[in-house]
């Protein structure tokens, strides 16, 4: 017996039945038919449908057998899927092939065979045989009719494949009509705007909505490009966004004025995302013309507003400063102290304006910022100044020193102060009297950061998340107390994030609060100080042992070393052969006066910028020395007035922001204050005072950063001035017709009953030193 | 030294009182009031003064048409104008300084250093020309 080989497809033909799902499923008439047909019609007892699996024949149909199946090795219809054309046995005793099969030779006595191949989609699958015992022969129209059958079992047996395929067709048919159904339901909805364009913007489908909202039906638009419908102002805008949504961007709430029907435009929010792969932008959009409307309206009421509340401002501060000021005359105490009232409430009502309109600017987008780089350390220093009124009004001090580097960042100074301002305020607002506020600059990587800590009550849990919240402020009662608008950490915190910055803050219940905000560093520079400041040398010039003895401990402890010495000659040896970072000089030396030193350095380029503060030390009640005030001189100037002495002398003081920086005039005369209001313009405005009084009220108002001041005034001496301008720390040029001495020993006496402050005058001592070292490295 | 001329140009009866008492007080200048932005030319002419300070929001004709009005004639095309407003917002104000105006001035203003102010803008202006 010859096995038939697998033929060269056997790999796809057992694939292709397994597709088919056909084997060992049940009989099927419209297979039965055909073996039926084809016993009749060729006059055989037996005839199938046989299919050639991997190790037997399988009989999809058959007639006058009674297996459904044998093995593939005895089947006569593995040979037959070898070849093409039909194969035909007339008597199997005689063909070497099948002599001694099982079949031929058992009880089922096969002789005849005769079947034609079955194939599908080009593959062999098995065959449709007739079988006879006896043996016999086929005519030519036999054996074709056997083929015709053949052909329709090929057909019946690709029959369920074609339904499968054809119920998938069927079934995304209605997927695709349910989903356009769907979108039509979707696309009639009245409120969203929907629309898909093509790639370069034209129409593909628009919904409902753009009839109820602009008057276009769906044709008016389709095939149209929706930049042809923006408003001309808008539409370069529009073709930029839309060619970038259009190449697989997004776009969201992007704002267009687009054309309706009755010629007007209406503001449409689009929301829209591009797809490449389907060369669409599928887009949504809503009316927002009315949202736009409302914005400017209550943008212009703000506006409006603030301007009318602005305006009887004007006049009503203006008044009471004018008064207060005594430009008018003097007023009766308890009227100046009601006019005090009404002034400070009206810069608080101002200040509410102001911060109202910050934030209807943050909230329009329209703050805007004028940057440029500046010292960190040098703008919170300005900021402190400011404060330190409020908060001496408050018995609180504020402790900062610099940093040792020049830390530089990019912001708009006025903003940077407000916020600075505002930080600093909340901080004394809450700091316990005879507190410290304290205001510390440090640095991590590539930013600065700037602490304000308060040793407050802290913040409340439940007010931390909405510290920065408008309008918020711990409770109602606070809001009243403190004074302010609700709208200052709001505002704070709008301004830092402008800046590329954060802003936040540390609280423990009870022990207080640190806020802090973050600035990118856009410089820095060591301070050319850094060496000199381990240790910067100060000369001490003081003809008592014991207050040497003092002074030196006293700067000791701020780290600065000192040499001593107890008459001017020595000093002015020291000046020349050394470096010095200040000069600290009793009024009343052995061999003359502390302002005859003075005057003797300003005549010197090497010492001409070294600070010089003018102290006082006496005894206390159990016999031990100790400082009085301590009083900034620049220099003292003799009548008539030198005044290119004066220019040198102002330009000694540090004020890096002339424009800002405002000298005090203290003169009877109103033609010396054009004089020199003239001279001193480069240095800063000069403010006048005609009396001590104006001038007292001026120094206890407003920071300054010199005093030039006319020793003899109508209304008494200046030795008055004394303790506010060392208290207020305002460096002092006394123009004098009286000699350098008499005004030492004046000073001397007006220091001597002068409030003490050791760390403020170390702070003070050390902030001089800082300053001035730029300046003189540059001059030497 | 002559004395410095200030001209103000102003429809609040109430501002141009504490303006004047402030700029003549305490900067001790000369100052001369107008209400209406209409007649700022012909005042100007005849008072020449060295600044004028001009008010933005008036009836009839505003600031910045008073401005153009100033500068349309040569006897007041020169002077130096500063604007006084309460609406300063920074674009308003460059257009201020793009119509020619030397500054702005906020309103409300401080009475005690207004004149410092002008002063500032005074030295400016002759440091420029």
């Amino acid at each position: 017996m010859i096995v038939a080989p697998a033929p060269p497809s056997e790999r796809e033909r057992l694939e292709l039945l397994e597709r088919l799902k056909i084997l060992d499923t049940p009989r099927e008439e419209r297979f039965d038919r055909l073996t039926r047909l084809a016993s009749h019609v060729l006059d055989t007892p037996i005839s199938a449908i046989s299919l050639v699996a991997r190790d037997r024949q399988w009989f999809k149909a058959a007639e006058g057998l009674e297996v459904s199946e044998t093995p593939r090795d005895v089947a006569f219809c593995a040979h037959t899927i070898l070849g093409e054309e039909a194969l035909v046995v007339e008597d199997a005793r005689y063909d070497k092939r099948f002599v001694d099969n099982p079949l031929v030779t058992g009880d089922f006595s096969l002789r005849f065979y005769a079947a034609q191949p079955i194939r599908v989609e080009g593959v062999p699958l098995g065959a449709l045989c007739v079988i006879d015992t006896q043996p016999r022969s086929l005519t030519d129209a036999q054996l074709q009719m056997l083929g015709d059958l053949r052909d329709l079992a090929e057909r019946e047996l690709l029959f369920d494949d074609l339904r499968e395929l054809q119920h998938k067709v069927e079934q995304t048919r209605r997927a695709n009509s349910l989903l356009q159904h769907d979108m039509s339901q979707f696309f009639s909805l009245p409120i969203e705007l929907l629309c898909i364009l093509e790639p370069d913007g034209r129409f593909k489908r628009a919904s409902h909505a753009w009839t109820d909202v602009l008057g276009w039906n769906e044709h008016q638009l389709l095939g149209k490009p929706i930049t042809e419908f923006a408003h001309p102002d808008d539409a370069e805008r529009a073709r930029a966004e839309w060619g970038l949504v259009a190449d697989g961007g997004r776009t969201e709430s992007f704002e267009l004025r687009v054309l309706s029907r009755d010629g007007t435009y209406r503001w449409l929010s689009f929301n829209a995302a591009g797809s490449a792969s389907e060369q669409a932008i599928y887009a949504t959009a809503r009316d927002v013309s009315e949202l736009k409307r409302m914005q400017s309206l209550k943008s212009e009421f703000v506006s409006t507003v603030s301007h009318e509340l602005r305006t009887p401002m004007t006049s009503l501060c203006g008044s009471l400063d004018l008064i207060a000021e005594g430009v008018t005359g003097t007023l009766p105490t308890e009227a100046a102290e009601l006019l005090d009232l009404a002034r400070r409430n009206g810069r608080r009502l101002r200040r509410l304006i102001d911060d109202i309109l910050d934030m209807e600017k943050i909230e329009a987008g329209k703050l805007s910022f004028e940057l440029s780089e500046h010292s960190i350390a040098e703008r919170v220093g300005r900021a402190v100044q400011e404060v330190t009124q409020f908060a001496r009004d408050r018995s609180v001090a504020i402790d900062f020193t610099p940093p040792a580097t020049d830390l530089r960042v990019s912001i708009d100074p006025d903003r940077l102060h407000q916020v600075l301002v505002n930080l600093l305020s909340n901080a004394v607002k809450f700091e316990p009297e005879q507190g410290r506020v304290e205001v510390a600059i440090t640095r991590s990587a590539e930013r600065v950061r700037v602490n304000v800590s308060d040793h407050g009550p802290g913040i409340p849990d439940s007010f931390r998340g909405r510290i920065f919240d408008k309008f918020t402020q711990a409770d109602g009662s606070d809001r009243r107390e403190k004074g302010g608008s609700g709208l200052g950490l709001s505002i704070a915190k709008a301004i830092v994030e402008q800046l590329g910055g954060s802003i936040g803050f540390d609280t423990v219940a009870g022990e207080g609060t640190t806020f802090f905000f973050d600035l990118p560093i856009h410089a820095e520079r060591e301070l050319p100080a850094a060496d000199a400041r381990s240790a910067p040398r100060v000369l001490v010039a003081t003809s008592g042992e014991a207050a040497a003895a003092y002074l030196s401990g006293l700067l000791g402890d701020a780290g600065l070393a000192a040499d001593v010495v107890d008459d001017i000659a020595a000093a002015r040896r020291q000046l020349d052969e050394h470096d010095y970072g200040a000069v600290v000089t009793e009024a009343l030396l052995a061999d003359g006066d502390g302002y005859s030193l003075i005057h003797g350095m300003r005549r010197h380029a090497a010492t001409r910028s070294i600070p010089t503060l003018v102290v006082e030390v006496g005894l206390d009640d159990d016999g031990r020395p100790c400082r009085g005030g301590a009083l900034e001189v620049i220099d003292w100037l003799g009548l008539p007035l030198d005044r290119k002495r004066l220019y040198d002398a102002a330009g000694s003081v540090r004020c890096a922001d002339a424009a800002r920086s405002k000298i005090l005039h203290v003169d009877p005369f109103a033609v010396l204050h054009g004089e020199i209001a003239d001279s001193l313009a480069p240095f800063g405005a000069v403010v006048p005072a005609r009396t001590l009084d104006q001038a007292r009220r001026l120094l206890s108002r407003d920071p300054f950063s010199l005093a030039v001041v006319c020793w003899s005034m109508p209304d008494g001496s200046c030795r008055e001035l004394i303790p506010l301008l060392q208290q207020h720390h305002v460096p002092v040029i006394w123009l004098a017709a009286e000699s350098p001495t008499a005004i030492a020993r004046e000073t001397g006496a007006a220091l001597a009953s002068a409030s003490r402050d050791d760390n403020a005058f170390r702070a003070r001592l050390l902030a001089m030193i800082d300053s001035r070292l730029p300046v003189a490295v540059a001059a030497r | 030294m002559s004395t410095t001329r200030i001209l103000l140009v102003e429809d609040e009866e109430d501002i141009r009182r504490i303006a004047r008492m402030s700029l003549e007080r305490i900067g001790g200048f000369e100052v001369e009031e107008c209400p209406l932005g209409v007649h700022a030319r012909e005042t100007a002419t005849r008072f020449a003064p060295d600044l004028i300070l001009l008010d933005v929001m008036m009836p009839g004709m505003d600031g910045p048409s008073t401005l153009t009005d100033l500068r349309s004639d040569d006897a007041t095309r020169a002077i130096p104008v500063v604007f006084m407003t309460a609406k300063v917002q920074p674009q308003e104000k460059e257009r201020f300084i793009g119509l020619g105006a030397l500054g702005v001035i906020a309103k409300p203003f401080d009475p005690m250093t207004l004149s410092d102010t002008v002063r500032e803008y005074l030295s400016h202006e002759s440091a420029h020309a």
